[in-house]
């Protein structure tokens, strides 16, 4: 993990001197842990280089997901990706994001050794989290000049502090990206 | 972004408080069918519990999961034991997954995972129970290595008077590598020694079951791993062990309407690392002459065939105990999961010893 975080840094030193044209995107996802466990996350994008069909884009997003008698929990993960777009606009791509993250733990309570019981109201861990993803899609401007992307986004959260190493939460996105300019 | 924009964002970005204002905090209605979902946070570890079933009977049943490192919450969703038609239609049965397994939440370090922490947790989670669920008992109801578990609470917290009795189900007090081994392959022994006579009784495998009765007989004590590896062995051909149903439906009830985590519950290194952490710091303690310290009413249920808590063994604890109100109930065509092997007449052991409270 440290060794792709670190490739991903000198990637984004190394384009940002080497910065071509930009393109900002804001994204919309239903971004949760699967259909019963709803989420959604909003972002914001800039591609730092494009070069022939590659496009790396920085950006960071907000959201968050709810799980019954889990966890809901909210994030900001600022992010690193890099998407591939075909001539037929099917989009492949990875990206990672680091950022934190708030647990919200439902009926949470505290007993006292007398046995007086007080639930919490905010019962939760604060997270650092990094959550390496990939990406399918379809960017619909290469065939249709309509600046939208659809996109398949699943990404694995890894947590910490937790129990033991680190807490591991799988996010699937499913969303749009529109193409501002 | 122009005023519309920001008010229907700024919308959107408050759903998850909705969600996380809509857990209420009545008190909990008795019901026959009732289906409550807590955390307690003890120690920096949010242990989920689940109270199921008959709470309007007065009686809980806190369920002690046997291992260690099995969950119990996905065990109640996929209703394992089944129990649900059964056992909750009578009382209530309480399932929380102990610290470390399951879910996991919270910073609980490693380094508790230890058998005085894990009684403590169980002395709040009945401390929880006997305030929520006012006037009612709470009956600890342990399995396998989660009625060795109960022995150790009740040494430590029987005291406090947040348990009202014990029923242990198929729960031995010794392991490998314990400094009680030998007594505990000596109840090994006699184990194999009295299953071989009811195999020869019953003219099955005579020539098997008097090989191994002869051997056993021989062996005295069983002390090498070479003897334990041939006990075990024998034994095996003797072994019931009926493992509950789990089909695609359970499967998806897990995935999609439970409360589970899977990629955190499924840590098998680490789950695997706290077991181990409990066993050897369990083994430090030798519990085997302080049971009648336990003087509260207790059920001991055992089977004639399982080789993981042998009759032998569990007869020696229940001998042992101080209570004054104490039965042992032997199911003979049953193995360690006596509940699926006997479902009807377990069900009925436990009714009749809660009602008789």
């Amino acid at each position: 993990m440290k060794s792709l975080l670190y490739f991903f840094f000198l990637l984004f030193v190394n384009l940002s001197y080497s910065q071509s044209s930009t393109q900002q995107i804001l994204s919309f996802a239903y971004e949760g842990g699967n259909i019963t466990r709803p989420g959604l996350s909003f972002g914001y994008s800039l591609s730092i280089k494009q070069l022939q069909n590659w496009v790396v884009l920085t950006g960071a997003k907000i959201g968050f997901y709810y799980h019954h008698n889990y966890q809901t929990a909210i994030f900001l993960l600022p992010k690193f990706e890099i998407d591939h777009i075909g001539e037929t606009g099917f989009l492949y791509g990875v990206e990672v994001g680091f950022g934190p993250q708030r647990t919200f733990i439902p009926h949470v309570y505290e007993v006292d050794a007398s046995g007086n019981i007080e639930k919490q109201k905010m019962g939760g861990v604060f997270h650092w989290v990094i959550a390496p993803g990939l990406r399918f899609g379809k960017d619909l401007s290469v065939t249709k000049n309509i600046p939208i992307q659809w996109f398949i986004n699943p990404q694995l959260q890894f947590r910490n502090p937790a129990v033991g190493r680190n807490e591991k939460y799988l996010i699937i996105g499913i969303g749009i990206n529109y193409k501002l300019k | 972004m122009n005023f519309r924009q920001t008010h229907v964002l700024v919308s959107i970005l408050l759903v998850p408080f909705v969600f996380l204002l809509s857990g209420c905090d009545d008190e909990p209605e008795l019901s026959a069918k009732a289906n409550d979902f807590y955390h307690i946070e003890v120690d920096d570890a949010y242990l989920p519990v689940m109270v199921r079933g008959n709470t309007s009977s007065g009686i809980l049943l806190l369920y002690i999961q046997g291992g260690p490192g099995y969950p119990s919450i996905d065990f109640a969703t996929i209703d394992y034991p089944q129990w649900k038609n059964t056992i909750e239609k009578d009382f209530a049965v309480v399932y929380y997954d102990q610290r470390g397994f399951g879910n996991k939440q919270g910073i609980a370090d490693l380094k508790k995972m230890t058998m005085a922490q894990y009684t403590k947790d169980i002395l709040y989670i009945s401390k929880f129970l006997k305030t929520r669920y006012k006037d009612s008992k709470v009956i600890l109801f342990g399995h396998s290595w989660g009625g060795d578990l109960s022995y150790h609470y009740l040494l430590n917290h029987q005291s406090e008077g947040a348990i009202d009795a014990l029923i242990s189900i198929c729960g031995p007090a010794t392991h490998d590598g314990d400094n009680v081994a030998l007594l505990r392959w000596d109840f090994r022994r006699s184990y194999l020694i009295n299953v071989s006579d009811v195999f020869i009784d019953a003219g099955t495998d005579v020539d098997y079951w008097n090989e191994a009765k002869s051997w056993a007989i021989a062996t005295n004590p069983i002390a090498t791993e070479a003897e334990m590896k041939q006990w075990n062995k024998y034994v095996a051909k003797a072994e019931k062990f009926t493992e509950g149903e789990i089909g695609v439906g359970a499967y998806i009830k897990v995935g999609f309407f439970s409360p589970y985590n899977i990629f955190q519950s499924l840590q098998y290194e680490l789950n695997d690392e706290v077991a181990t952490a409990l066993i050897q710091d369990e083994i430090k303690t030798n519990i085997m002459n302080d049971f009648d310290q336990i003087t509260l009413p207790t059920l001991m249920i055992g089977s004639r065939f399982d080789d993981q808590a042998p009759l032998e063994e569990l007869q020696y604890i229940f001998d042992g105990l101080g209570s004054s109100q104490k039965q042992f109930e032997i199911f003979l065509d049953a193995g360690h999961n006596v509940f699926l092997d006997d479902p009807v007449g377990f069900r009925n052991v436990v009714r009749d010893f809660c009602l008789g409270l």
